[in-house]
């Protein structure tokens, strides 16, 4: 069951990046928390799905664990959360990589505001 | 290279231009709201600006690595050189804490090419010998070496006691956006190898990890004038 304010979670190194994805997010009524590292992230819903977000926003090429990892993690877990990689490293390996760990869409920086909002909305519904 | 480069680019570029657009969609939803939250969108304008900044520093320096002009090739005095960077950054270097000990052949030969740039690279050099030092807690003094290393080529060094630079990073740390600093841009090596390069010299680095670094570059000794 997705709530009134769906929470989103997104982890990116970039700490600009962060805060205008945090305020895109708001600005659309969306509940956020953010997360500079992958770590920082899987320490915080350590625990069982009821702490998981609805939707996970994640960069794959971060200090600390890579986006890969944190999505390797969240399966070893067998945590449902639809991860959304949004990322500047936009090979086809690096793509067929984060959908073959279970992303349900990759996007690429700069990610126009309207095809994120409705990518989330899209992996919310599925989810 | 410019497969690397463009990779690179894409991405210091990427971070700023995704910042913007987020920021700037994010501002217009709220100013489009029946009451603008003013607050927000005034910080919002103040980060797009910083943004837009970052990426205008990233072209500027672009522009610097790939300057057309000609620089002013003449014979140069390398031990000059040396002393010159030294004295420029005396202060800095106090207020760091950080010493330096030069050993300067007294018998150098001159080199020919562009004394700024080289007096760029040196200095490049030794502010990072002194940003590796820094970190390390090491008080060891940064080592500034100029020598004749044979009949053709002069060598200049700079020496720090910092944490060295790990293999997997010496194959990659002349490459531009390549940087082990929080806020560096990467771009320092690459440009002073291409300035060493364009004097048709090298510049090198050896380390061992745990034991510090010494970047260096050699020079081509200047032709001498033919005889009369």
């Amino acid at each position: 069951m997705v709530a009134e304010h769906p929470r989103i979670a997104v982890v990116d190194d970039e700490a600009d990046v962060l805060r205008a994805m945090q305020r895109l997010l708001r600005s659309s009524g969306y509940a956020v928390d953010v997360y500079a590292t992958g770590e920082a992230f899987l320490h915080a819903v350590s625990g069982d799905c009821p702490d998981c977000p609805d939707c996970l926003l994640l960069d794959l090429h971060m200090p600390g664990i890579s986006g890969f990892e944190v999505q390797a993690r969240l399966r070893a877990r067998n945590c449902k959360v639809p991860v959304v990689v949004i990322t500047g490293h936009d090979t086809a390996a690096a793509e067929g990589r984060a959908m073959a760990g279970g992303a349900v869409a990759f996007l690429r920086k700069p990610v126009d505001g309207e095809l994120l909002l409705a990518t989330i909305e899209r992996a919310i519904g599925a989810g | 290279m410019l497969g690397e480069l463009s990779a690179s680019l894409v991405h210091e570029l990427n971070q700023p231009l995704a910042a913007i657009l987020s920021n700037a969609q994010a501002a217009q939803r709220f100013i489009s709201r029946d009451q603008p939250d003013l607050a927000e969108v005034r910080s919002i304008l103040d980060d797009i600006v910083a943004n837009d900044r970052r990426a205008g520093q990233v072209i500027q320096r672009l522009r610097a690595l790939f300057r057309k002009d000609r620089s002013q090739q003449r014979e140069v005095d390398v031990k000059q050189i040396v002393l010159e960077v030294l004295q420029l950054i005396r202060n800095d270097l106090l207020n760091r804490g950080i010493g330096v000990e030069a050993e300067l052949d007294d018998d150098l030969p001159v080199a020919t090419g562009d004394s700024v740039q080289l007096q760029q690279v040196l200095l490049n050099l030794t502010m990072n010998a002194c940003e590796a030092m820094e970190g390390s807690g090491v008080r060891e003094p940064i080592r500034a070496r100029a020598r004749r290393k044979d009949t053709q080529t002069i060598e200049v060094s700079i020496s720090d006691s910092g944490p060295g630079v790990s293999e997997e990073q010496l194959g990659s740390i002349f490459l531009p956006f390549m940087t082990t600093k929080p806020k560096g841009m990467g771009l320092g090596l690459a440009v002073s190898r291409s300035i060493i390069e364009a004097h048709g010299g090298r510049l090198w680095v050896l380390s061992t990890p745990g034991q510090g670094a010494t970047f260096g570059f050699d020079l081509p000794i200047a032709a001498a004038p033919a005889a009369p």
